[in-house]
């Protein structure tokens, strides 16, 4: 009766560390705390509040009416009439506050939380594309991709929707998905498993789904559009898992290009952990060029290849609306446009990622790197190779660059790559030699603290307390806010 | 830096022996005889467990600081008026908890007049461990969430018990109430987290 349950706290980061001791016993020592004016305090918490208004908010050009794409990759598309607010836009969370009108988001993967709050809704995800539509009576969730947790006080239950699923929420109805209405109606007229679906398949997102998304109607959302590339993208909404899959590449690079360019596109960057910083001024040019070059392709390229290539051209020209890359912009397009007329013209829902066996195969192939030996050329040769799934191509080629260009701008990228497909592949002690060199070579902040998080990682699993330490001690000196668990 | 600072903790040092190097009911007559090492001893041996306690409630370090410094300054000064020296976690957690709860009261009306605009810092989301999956994030941002529609004494019990780990008896001595009212204010939290009904 009175045992313990497991604790919360397992999950969590210590409370209180030593600043928190040491901070609290100087103040007890010098004594109670002179007594306060009620007066003085309601003051400054006026000043405070005061404050707290006109403080800017963070501001990623988000406009009514128009398509953001953010620096992660991900596509905000706000409706002409929707009335928002930016809430956050950090490293960690991204989370949108609607008034009224309707938000589309394609999101990519990673480390980010993503959130819509409808008020009558709260609505998260884990890497998906759905919208939330805000409207006088109610608010609609509609799910494209992947996965999303809905949390509202006019559900008994928080529900997850997934692909092709949809709920309506209104504040006098309490459920959905639970037996018609126009508060409880599935796209695919499912009785809302979403709701206590299970977890592993919500990890791995559509992934896991994919043999089921034959069975999605698109109804208005143009679900089936994207079955057969989720599926097959398997563990791509997994952010968890370094894997080797093509979306965990266009996460990873995602990060670089954003290091890049927030300081070589934007200026001095304001977040570390977004890759600005003294690291991500060591060849940020050349790392802008290959991270906007590389990402332009791959994001082309990808939304080509899933026979969605009116996106490619769309983010191509919104790229250039922006007028921020023009390198980019021109791969995007020579890219879009090359990519393009064969597939985005077979929009069937079918369309496959993978190129046809014998087509060209364009700049980015491995047999073309062959000839080109230099260190962007190899590097985007591989990126090719993986986003072909073909990983030991992708291995020899980046091997080859850190062999012969160990200390070219590419080389950090390199390992950092290897070292993931490596770990993927279960060949730990390699993909902790490839980490340690992806430091060594220098890497944009953002990268280098998910070096040292990936080894702290290895060593766990491989049991090694002693270099898990070593590590630890590197990486807080190297990050002195960095949180590192407790063995 | 956490890493490495925690294991300076004498409380740490004293739950991996097992049984701490002096009593509680020693340290409590030496601090009545004004001695600074036994209170420093002291305020180290119970910090982790106030200060944690502060910051899960009120999500704040600030307010938490504030509470940890406050309950220490009030258990040195009222330490004459402990009547069980041995018992001495108990009463300095009841200190705190009263404090916290001072506290969430006030804020909570600062707040409904529109003059605390304050965001909680220390969400257990935000204070979720690195290697975390963002499944256990979001499972943490939803209690975050919902917690919000918990009053202060629900919102004690809880994180003590669900959070901190407190067994039954030690959530009701705490909160100073009996083990069958701990026990009702958890089924009420839970009824309103929306969890099972265990205890």
């Amino acid at each position: 009766m009175s045992g313990r349950p497991d604790p919360i706290r397992d999950t969590l980061r210590d409370a209180v560390d030593e600043s928190f001791v040491a901070d609290v016993w100087a103040r007890v020592e010098r004594g109670p705390k002179p007594s306060r004016a009620p007066l003085l305090i309601a003051a400054a918490a006026a000043v405070l509040a005061l404050v707290a208004l006109v403080w800017p908010r963070p501001d990623a050009a988000l406009r009514a009416g128009r398509a953001t794409v953010l620096a992660d990759g991900t596509e905000v598309r706000l409706s002409s009439d929707a009335r928002f607010e930016l809430v956050a836009d950090d490293a960690a969370r991204f989370e949108l506050a609607l008034s009224s009108g309707t938000v589309w988001m394609d999101v990519r993967p990673g480390a980010r939380r993503w959130i819509v709050d409808a008020a009558l809704a709260h609505v998260e995800v884990l890497g998906t594309r759905f919208s939330v539509a805000r409207l006088e009576d109610r608010v609609d969730v509609a799910v494209e991709r992947g996965v999303v947790q809905v949390d509202s006080a006019h559900l008994s239950n928080t529900r997850r929707l997934r692909a092709g699923e949809r709920i309506s929420i209104a504040p006098r109805e309490a459920s959905a998905g639970r037996g018609g209405g126009d508060g409880a109606l599935n796209e695919d007229g499912s009785d809302g498993r979403g709701d206590d679906g299970a977890r592993g398949d919500d990890a791995n997102g559509s992934g896991a789904r994919g043999a089921d998304a034959d069975r999605i109607r698109s109804g208005d959302m143009r679900g089936a559009e994207f079955a057969r590339g989720d599926g097959r993208r398997g563990s791509a909404s997994n952010g968890r898992t370094p894997t080797p899959a093509p979306d965990a590449d266009r996460r990873t690079d995602s990060n670089a290009d954003r290091g890049a360019r927030s300081n070589a596109d934007r200026g001095a960057g304001s977040n570390a952990d977004r890759g600005a910083g003294s690291n991500a001024d060591r060849g940020a040019r050349s790392n802008a060029n290959r991270g906007a070059r590389s990402n332009a392709d791959r994001r082309a390229g990808s939304n080509a290849d899933r026979g969605a290539g009116s996106n490619a051209d769309r983010r191509a020209r919104s790229n250039a609306d922006r007028g921020a890359r023009s390198n980019a912009d021109q791969r995007a397009r020579s890219t879009a446009d090359r990519r393009t007329p064969s597939n985005a013209d077979a929009s069937s829902p079918g369309d496959d990622r993978d190129p046809p066996s014998g087509a060209p195969t364009g700049p980015g192939s491995a047999n073309h790197a062959d000839a080109a030996s230099s260190a962007p050329a190899l590097l985007e040769a591989a990126d090719a190779a993986r986003a072909r799934g073909d990983e030991d191509a992708a291995v020899d080629l980046l091997a080859r660059l850190l062999e012969g260009h160990p200390a070219s701008n590419e080389a950090g990228y390199a390992a950092t790559t290897l070292a993931r497909i490596q770990w993927a592949r279960g060949e730990r002690a390699d993909a902790i030699v490839s980490w340690e060199r992806a430091i060594e070579a220098g890497l944009p902040n953002a990268l280098e603290r998910e070096a040292y998080r990936a080894l702290l990682a290895a060593h766990r699993a491989r049991r090694d307390r002693a270099a898990y330490d070593r590590v630890a001690k590197r990486f807080l000196q190297r990050f002195e806010d960095a949180n590192v668990a407790p063995w | 830096m956490v890493l490495i600072s925690r294991g300076m903790l004498p409380n740490a040092a004293m739950r991996s022996t097992g049984e701490p190097p002096v009593s509680d009911a020693e340290l409590v007559a030496r601090i009545r005889d004004d001695d600074r090492w036994a209170k420093e001893m002291l305020f180290r041996r119970y910090i982790e467990a106030v200060g944690s306690l502060a910051v899960r409630v009120l999500q704040h370090r600030a307010d938490a600081e504030d509470i940890a410094h406050d309950t220490f300054v009030a258990a040195f000064r009222d330490i004459d008026q402990l009547r069980e020296p041995a018992a001495v976690r108990g009463w300095i957690m009841q200190i705190a908890v009263n404090r916290i709860h001072r506290r969430f009261r006030r804020r909570q009306l600062l707040r409904r007049i529109g003059l605390d605009r304050s965001v909680p810092s220390e969400t257990l989301e935000a204070c979720c461990s690195d290697d975390a999956s963002p499944e256990v994030r979001a499972e943490l941002a939803l209690i975050d969430r919902r917690l919000r529609r918990l009053s202060a004494k629900e919102r004690l019990a809880w994180v003590l018990r669900h959070v901190e780990g407190a067994t039954l008896p030690e959530v009701a001595e705490a909160l100073d109430v009996s083990l069958s009212t701990a026990k009702r204010r958890l089924r009420e939290a839970n009824a309103k987290l929306g969890l099972e009904a265990s205890t």
